[in-house]
């Protein structure tokens, strides 16, 4: 009698977490890792920055810091705003200007689906 | 003299300061001590630091760092060789780094990256609009300078001060030019009173031999009415530890322990024109005696003056001007027959409570040869010139005093030796004292001008070398202003002869 089993499913669980995330990034609340370059600064997640990125994830396991501060190279803030948005959103608006250099930059932290195999991954609409 | 009553302040400044700290941060580095922060480059290569000293050295990690509340962080530099990184620490901890001429073009990238400041204001110049296009990365105007081997802070950023380049040479360099107002001579001042040179430091040395009764440390003198100290405090607290060896890894001796001049000490109202000698010990002593032991004082108070000290002064006692004149006139033609009969002017000036500056002032005028050679020797000229050397209180400069011609130790050797009259004796060995005690105080506080007198450019000219009339004469400032250098080599010189 006791052996059935109930299947719990909440269907908004995945809009909860990409919500919930958000907003603790936008509070700021509860994150572990700062982000620099060109002299800004922004703050994140591991857990996020790791889910999103095998770049990030051996760079914070290699470096088991409460709190680390990552300085990137070569990084421009305004793209590694968008990667962090995209990272936590699952989506962001890029002009077209901007395109090749912020797909490089994600490239090189090798953010899952803007990086690895190429181009059809992302799909890129264009936003008039 | 405004405020009489125990408002005292002393300008407590250790010129070695800046040195100092940046050779302890230096050394802390090399044994990793109070690291709060590692910094984490390309292949794991680990390297520690003080926080304190990333945001000293850019603005990018002072930023980075301001809101960071963890006690020790963390700082990853992807992308970031463990050679540029090194050359960068070493850079920001010593200001100055070796490096190769490959690396020159990658540490300034990083360099450039972090706003390492003194390597990151010459990028700042490369990319300024207009400028990009045409200077190349490979062309001349390059930040880096021709010598292929080392990096120098080409601006003068704040680390480049270290290691401080010997004085002597700056002196005479900034001493050579004719034309320094009095605006640029007092940033010449503050500038050399973060140096030390060689020079002073011998005569630092030479003190002891010259008085040996007088500990560098309990020497005060009293000076800047007008400059704002840089540190106010009562002056006792670290007066003790400091006397034993001035050379001390972390001797924190003053370079200057100056009071704002209104202690009663130091105001000494009968002569208030040149009233403080830097020799303050003895008159502060006397002072003390004349306050606090009308009649002869006991035998230990004089020992617990000169060893523990203090030129601080209680702030209840009463001011110069309220007691000076405790004295009677037969208390002082008394004393004067003490002297006549052998006594010393010293000890007479106590017997009968009288300022012994006064005394000694007319016991010499009455001729009379003291038994002992010299206790105050601020002696008043009979033409009434002052004695230039006398700090006053009331002299408009604000930058010390002029002891400078007096440093040189053989000058006070000679000083002592050769002079024989009583008179230039008593004199000459009370600028010598003075000078060894001003010299360890203030080593390179260049001279003041007597009161009311403009400042002029030069009246420390070498001064701190060589005490020659000729010399001194030949750099007579062009505008005849009255150097009071010029008054002590005239007097020094007719006494000598």
């Amino acid at each position: 009698m006791g052996d059935q089993q109930f299947f719990l499913k909440w269907n908004d669980f995945q809009t909860n977490m990409v919500t919930s995330f958000r907003h603790l990034r936008d509070e700021k609340s509860f994150t572990d890792v700062t982000l620099a370059c060109e002299g800004q600064t922004c703050k994140a997640h591991k857990m996020v920055l790791s889910a999103c990125s095998p770049y990030f994830k051996s760079l914070l396991e290699e470096n088991p810091s409460k709190h680390p501060i990552i300085i990137l190279k070569d990084v421009s803030y305004l793209h590694l705003q968008a990667i962090l948005e995209f990272m936590y959103a699952g989506e962001v608006n890029v002009s077209q200007e901007q395109l090749p250099a912020f797909l490089k930059t994600a490239a090189r932290l090798k953010v899952k689906g803007l990086a690895e195999p190429p181009p059809q991954m992302p799909s890129i609409k264009r936003e008039v | 003299m405004g405020s009489s009553e125990g408002q005292q302040t002393f300008c407590l400044k250790w010129n070695h300061h800046k040195t100092n700290l940046v050779e302890i941060l230096e050394a802390l580095i090399k044994v990793e001590t109070y690291v709060d922060c590692t910094l984490v480059v390309d292949d794991q290569v680990t390297f520690k630091a003080h926080r304190v000293v990333l945001a000293a050295n850019s603005p990018y990690f002072q930023s980075i760092l301001a809101d960071v509340p963890m006690d020790h962080c963390s700082i990853l530099f992807p992308g970031v060789k463990d050679f540029e990184m090194r050359a960068l620490l070493e850079y920001m901890y010593t200001g100055e780094v070796n490096v190769t001429q490959a690396h020159i073009p990658h540490i300034m990238k990083v360099a450039e990256q972090l706003e390492v400041k003194g390597l990151f204001d010459m990028t700042e110049l490369r990319r300024r609009p207009g400028s990009a296009d045409r200077i190349q990365p490979a062309s001349p105007p390059r930040v880096v300078p021709a010598a292929p081997s080392s990096i120098s802070p080409p601006v003068p950023a704040p680390p480049s001060r270290w290691p401080p380049p010997p004085a002597a040479p700056v002196l005479s360099a900034a001493y050579d030019s004719t034309d320094m107002n009095p605006l640029k001579r007092k940033k010449l001042s503050s500038m050399l009173a973060t140096r030390d040179t060689p020079i002073l430091r011998n005569v630092l040395a030479q003190t002891t031999p010259v008085d040996s009764s007088q500990p560098i440390s309990l020497v005060c003198h009293p000076v800047n009415q007008h400059a704002p100290p840089r540190l106010h405090s009562n002056g006792s607290a670290h007066e003790s530890e400091r006397a034993s060896s001035p050379q001390r890894p972390f001797d924190y001796r003053p370079r200057r322990l100056s009071s704002r001049a209104s202690s009663p000490h130091f105001n000494r109202s009968d002569r208030s024109e040149d009233a403080h000698s830097p020799y303050t010990e003895r008159s502060f002593e006397e002072d003390n005696h004349r306050n606090f032991h009308p009649s002869p004082p006991p035998a230990n108070f004089q020992q617990d003056v000169r060893a523990g000290l203090a030129p601080y002064v209680p702030p209840q006692q009463k001011p110069e001007w309220k007691r000076y004149k405790q004295y009677t006139r037969s208390d002082i033609l008394s004393a004067i027959e003490c002297v006549r009969n052998g006594m010393s002017a010293l000890q007479a000036s106590r017997k009968y409570g009288v300022p012994s500056r006064t005394l000694y002032d007319k016991v010499k005028k009455l001729g009379i040869t003291t038994s002992r050679p010299m206790s105050r020797g601020v002696k008043r000229e009979p033409n009434g010139a002052a004695f230039p050397y006398g700090l006053s209180g009331t002299g408009g400069g604000d930058d010390g005093n002029s002891s400078g011609p007096l440093i040189d130790p053989s000058f006070l050797q000679q000083a002592l030796e050769g002079a024989t009259r009583d008179g230039g004796r008593e004199a000459l060995h009370a600028m010598a004292l003075a000078a060894a005690a001003h010299a360890a105080l203030a080593p390179r506080t260049p001279p003041r001008s007597p009161p009311q007198s403009p400042r002029s450019p030069l009246p420390d000219d070498d001064h701190v070398e060589d005490l020659s009339v000729s010399r001194r004469r030949d750099h007579e400032p062009p505008t005849g202003v009255i150097v009071p250098p010029r008054n002590f080599a005239l007097d020094c010189g007719s006494e000598r002869d």
